[in-house]
């Protein structure tokens, strides 16, 4: 028979506990991909967001580190406290939350192509249980780089890899179109077709546009075309200022901050239930720029307009 | 029962039969012990090279299958697994990541597999794996290998243009090889029976070198047992010829040597049978005559006395016919003498003394003929014997030794103690005996004398001395002169 002063202590001990099941509704986990910098660019982004709004800081960090076994940890930890919001960074993240949680709103960050990727049906209605933030950039906005950057261009290929990225070279035909610009697009299938693609592409466009396929940018594959883009003298627009750095002419650019920042506000609207998860379409990046490489403008006796140069980041 | 027809059995058997059986059972032993433990060997063998030939086919398939795999394109697929089918490969099935057959080639000779069991094979966490199958008897009957495919993981699309580092590997399915053991144990079934029967053929040669060898290591062994039995038989005069280095060889050149001593010794107790015969024959012959002659002596007696007249001109022809009488008388004498010598009573005689006595008697013999008597004293004991018999014994030798001498000479006589014996040698310088002669020279009534010796001198001395236990042996050169040697046991 317990005593009087345990039946007491039982009770307060089980008082204790209380609190610390009632407030979990409040919290947001972040998982992240992998511990790249521009995943933690945009937290940083979503935790000023957070702390603008008087929402306190996101109170878990996961970085699964690109391993599945790691989101098993975390996706436990999730189901026992049951967080209000899951933010994620990259796809990896994106998808494995997207597979094993359908009860509490994701919001996404840094995901390129995310309607390809399967991971929302369009980015105007994304639809499910998930929104967030693209890396999209509008394909017209990055044909009006290309216009800027080479005035007389009248031929833009591309390389791509029609499993991959089959959907989005068929809406930038239609966009080059009405832009009037003719866009050569050359399948890749594998790794072993891409030279013969380079060497067919190549002799006959003014500029290579790219589009993020894995097929052809492997990384001993990028290498490869920045080296011959430079030999056959054709601008390059790469996909991210990474590719500039590397050799590319030039690529748009955006803020990674102002992505977590999109991404927080996205967090803050479903928290505050002002608006339904299904009804927030996916932010696309609202801060462009331009990234030139100006080694490589002066390998290949490209003249840069000054009024890009202007307003460019320069690698020299 | 069975112990002793063994026994029975190996007893009748040859040296040469025993060593070929030991020979021949020991090599069979020893070609069954190798067979099995080799035959243990190739089968661990066989099957350590299959179950590695199916981890590098898995192997090859799970790097070669990455392309067909990813783009479903069977054809290759087929391509790339069909190049490496071979006869020990029951089938090669490709899984998907949710353990879903996608492609699978099979092989002379299925092998069933538990569909369940393969599913978790291709969920394990485990790169690669080997089990190996018995059948419900305990054999082996198949080695399954499963190896996981994995091809690098595709970047997710913002990582291209991040340009992240590598994204590391993914699993995109397993591979499933089953090698047929089966088809190993058959195989060793095979080399078993080839190897068997080149075991008998090993073992064929073997006994046939090991009969041939014995047969050539008896051969020797043989003429051996041949020359025993001659030997048994009474030929002493065979001669073992084996001309081996081997102990064989070293054993019939010592039976040669006994041989021969077995001859000589033989020699000598055939000599000393004769003498003995025909010294008691001789004495018999004796006793015999001796009555005819006292008879004889007897009338001569009466007639000279009785019937003839002192100055009768036949007086002088019955003395010397009685002469003769008494002459033949005393041989007999002294045969009869000889024969008695083993009833005679015997004493302590002290040597030395009887010898001195048989010197002084004979000293004015010698001086008067000029002869030099050298004394060399150097020991004495006392003997058990007759003293007069003794007495006779050394003078007949200084007699033999002075009638030896033909002119002008020296006689030698010397006495010394060897070992338990005493030695006494008489030793003279006179015409020596003549090599042929020398055997026969204690035989009864062999003389060199002529007509002045009976021939009964030595053989009666040779008589008394091994009567007495001892031993007389002569030593002699012709021209050079002559030595006898007596040896008696001292008391």
């Amino acid at each position: 028979m317990p005593t009087l002063n345990a039946k007491i202590l039982m009770s307060g001990l089980l008082l204790l506990m209380l609190p610390s099941i009632s407030h979990s509704n409040d919290l947001i986990f972040a998982v992240k991909s992998s511990g790249i910098e521009p995943y933690n660019l945009a937290l940083k982004g979503a935790q000023e967001v957070f702390k603008a709004k008087g929402l306190g800081s996101v109170v878990k960090v996961y970085d699964i580190k690109g391993d599945a076994s790691i989101w098993k940890e975390a996706l436990k930890d999730i189901k026992e406290e049951r967080p209000k919001v899951i933010m994620t960074f990259g796809t990896v993240a994106t998808e494995l939350a997207m597979k094993d949680v359908r009860d509490t709103p994701i919001v996404f960050s840094t995901v390129l192509n995310p309607e390809e990727s399967g991971i929302v049906n369009s980015l105007a209605s994304p639809g499910g249980n998930v929104t967030g933030a693209s890396l999209d950039i509008p394909v017209e906005t990055q044909f009006s780089y290309i216009l800027d950057m080479v005035p007389a261009v009248k031929k833009v290929g591309v390389l791509y890899n029609p499993k991959e990225t089959g959907l989005i070279v068929e809406r930038a035909m239609a966009t080059a179109d009405r832009m009037q610009i003719q866009l050569i697009a050359e399948p890749v299938n594998s790794e072993t077709d891409l030279p013969m693609a380079i060497d067919r592409l190549f002799r006959q466009v003014d500029v290579l546009w790219s589009v993020a396929d894995a097929t052809v940018f492997s990384l001993p594959a990028i290498q490869k075309i920045i080296v011959e883009a430079i030999r056959y003298k054709v601008p390059f627009m790469g996909i991210s200022p990474s590719f500039v750095k590397a050799g590319a002419l030039f690529s748009v650019k955006w803020d990674d901050i102002d992505i977590g920042r999109q991404a927080g506000e996205a967090v803050v609207k479903i928290i505050s239930g002002s608006e339904n998860i299904s009804d927030i379409p996916v932010a696309t990046p609202r801060e462009v720029s331009i990234s030139i490489n100006a080694r490589t403008a002066s390998t290949i006796g490209l003249t840069i307009p000054d009024k890009i140069l202007k307003r460019a980041e320069v690698f020299k | 029962m069975t112990e002793n027809i063994v026994s029975r059995f190996w007893a009748g058997l040859s040296l040469v039969q025993k060593s070929i059986i030991v020979g021949s059972v020991l090599f069979i032993a020893n070609a069954a012990a190798f067979t099995i433990s080799f035959g243990n060997i190739q089968e661990r063998y066989q099957i350590n090279f299959l179950e590695e030939a199916g981890t590098a086919i898995a192997k090859t398939i799970g790097e070669s299958s990455k392309f067909g795999i990813i783009t479903r394109n069977w054809d290759i697929l087929s391509a790339q697994v069909q190049g490496l089918l071979t006869g020990n490969i029951s089938s090669i099935t490709i899984l998907d990541v949710g353990g879903n057959p996608l492609f699978e080639i099979t092989g002379s000779e299925r092998v069933v597999l538990d569909d369940a069991a393969v599913r978790q094979k291709t969920l394990s966490e485990s790169p690669s794996s080997t089990e190996r199958l018995f059948d419900p008897n305990g054999s082996l009957h198949a080695i399954i290998v499963s190896q996981m495919i994995e091809s690098e993981k595709r970047p997710a699309r913002e990582e291209i243009g991040l340009f992240t580092e590598k994204a590391g590997k993914e699993r995109i399915g397993t591979v499933i090889v089953v090698m047929n053991a089966r088809q190993v144990y058959r195989e060793l079934a095979e080399s078993r029976k080839t190897f068997f029967y080149l075991g008998l053929l090993a073992i064929a040669v073997g006994i046939s070198i090991i009969v041939i060898f014995v047969e050539f290591t008896a051969r020797p062994l043989k003429k051996l047992v041949i020359a025993t039995q001659k030997v048994a038989d009474g030929d002493l005069g065979y001669k073992v010829e084996i001309d081996t280095k081997d102990e064989i060889g070293t054993l019939a050149s010592s039976f040669n040597t006994m041989l021969e001593r077995l001859k000589e010794t033989q020699e000598k107790l055939v000599m000393t049978e004769r003498l003995a015969a025909s010294g008691r024959l001789a004495a018999d012959v004796a006793h015999e005559i001796n009555n005819p002659l006292a008879i004889m002596k007897n009338y001569i007696y009466l007639m000279r006395k009785k019937r003839m007249k002192e100055d009768d001109p036949n007086q002088p022809t019955l003395t010397i016919i009685d002469g003769e009488i008494d002459r033949i008388s005393r041989i007999i004498t002294q045969f009869t003498d000889f024969y008695r010598g083993y009833q005679i009573p015997l004493e302590e005689v002290e040597i030395l003394g009887t010898l001195k006595e048989v010197i002084e008697f004979y000293r004015g013999k010698l001086k008067e003929r000029d002869i030099l008597l050298e004394e060399r004293m150097m020991g004495s004991g006392k003997v058990l014997a007759n003293r007069d018999k003794l007495k006779q014994v050394f003078l007949n030798l200084v007699k033999n030794a002075e009638e030896a001498i033909p002119e002008e000479g020296k006689i030698i006589i010397e006495t010394g103690r060897e070992g338990g014996r005493i030695r006494v040698s008489v030793t003279d310088t006179g015409t020596g005996i003549k090599a042929e002669d020398i055997g026969r020279i204690f035989d009864p009534f062999f003389t060199t004398k002529g007509v002045k010796g009976f021939g009964l001198g030595l053989s009666v001395t040779y008589g008394i001395i091994k009567n007495l236990g001892g031993d007389i042996e002569v030593a002699s050169e012709a021209g050079k002169g002559t030595t006898f040697k007596v040896m008696m046991p001292t008391i």
